[in-house]
């Protein structure tokens, strides 16, 4: 008995400490499940049949959903330069990114939401959401996106095998304290 | 989820009749053992998540079972007055057995409506 309530509080703790809200699911459900066996040695196997079915399997299926209509990419595209001037080779590089991000997007079935600025990445880690920030500067551009985002492993694969450009493109991954866990 | 894994596709079928004979013993035994209408009910929405993730674009007739779901309503409210007000319940004990099993059945599929009203209407129809 014991060792099942301290079980359910691993658990829970697990499922509030992990980054992808994914596991956290996964952990929920193994803790609702817990639960169910903490009832029937209570000896309310009524309840624990109900917080079985409901508790692990609906509610856990209801969560997956409703993580995968998560469906808005927001996309960040900043650079020092005001103006990009039409048919340069910025433009260019702008444009084939974004084609490249679409058609990730396709894949996976999620909605790019494009944004310019010409604001600094601080300014934009700290008074937007987002999901991935783009900084082209003179020779590189940076691709800066949270461990924590769920398709940020995939994005980064896709582009690697995908975007090829003369410039370098580098990979940096942001630590925020934002928990938004999406 | 249009993507459908093969895990999913293979094993489902041979799982859910277990599951639904699994929840028609909740319902019919209710009354003795544990379970009963809403935990048999829970356990017999698993047919509709299950089909909706080996095939989830196969029709649904939402429409009608929100219209079965208010039938039942009506039923399960005529059925303990018609038992009460006509003395059945006095009058003939071997009655009991019966009546407890016809509740906790039409409670069952009641519950089995409302969470998959719930479940669709959540997966078809919301989003952002």
């Amino acid at each position: 008995m014991t060792f099942f309530l301290l079980l359910l509080m691993v658990f829970a703790v697990l499922s509030l400490l992990t980054d992808k809200l994914i596991t956290a699911f996964v952990y929920l459900s193994v803790f609702s499940l817990l639960c169910s066996i903490c009832y029937l040695l209570y000896q309310a196997p009524d309840v624990a049949i109900a917080e079985a079915v409901i508790g692990s399997t609906i509610a856990t299926v209801l969560y997956l959903v409703a993580l995968k209509k998560y469906k808005i990419f927001r996309v960040y595209y900043t650079s020092k330069v005001k103006y990009i001037k039409k048919f340069s080779w910025m433009a260019d590089e702008r444009s084939r990114l974004e084609a490249a991000l679409q058609k990730f997007a396709k894949e996976k079935e999620l909605e790019v939401d494009m944004i310019f600025t010409t604001d600094t990445l601080e300014q934009i880690q700290l008074h937007y959401s987002y999901d991935l920030i783009i900084e082209s500067e003179d020779e590189t551009i940076r691709i800066n996106g949270e461990k924590s985002n769920y398709h940020y492993d995939e994005i980064i694969e896709y582009l690697n095998k995908n975007f090829k450009t003369i410039k370098s493109v580098r990979y940096a991954c942001l630590t925020s304290s934002e928990g938004d866990g999406t | 989820m249009t993507n459908n894994s093969e895990i999913m596709k293979r094993i489902m079928p041979l799982m859910y009749p277990l599951i639904i004979l699994f929840g028609i013993y909740l319902l019919m035994n209710g009354h003795m053992t544990p379970g009963g209408g809403f935990q048999g009910g829970a356990v017999l929405t698993s047919y509709f998540i299950i089909q909706y993730l080996i095939q989830p674009d196969k029709e649904m007739y939402l429409s009608r079972i929100i219209i079965l779901e208010k039938v039942l309503f009506l039923l399960i409210i005529l059925l303990p007055c018609v038992y009460l007000f006509y003395g059945l319940v006095n009058n003939y004990d071997i009655l009991k057995v019966y009546y407890m099993i016809l509740m906790n059945g039409l409670i069952g599929i009641k519950v089995f409506c409302g969470m998959t009203i719930i479940f669709f209407r959540f997966v078809l129809f919301e989003s952002r």
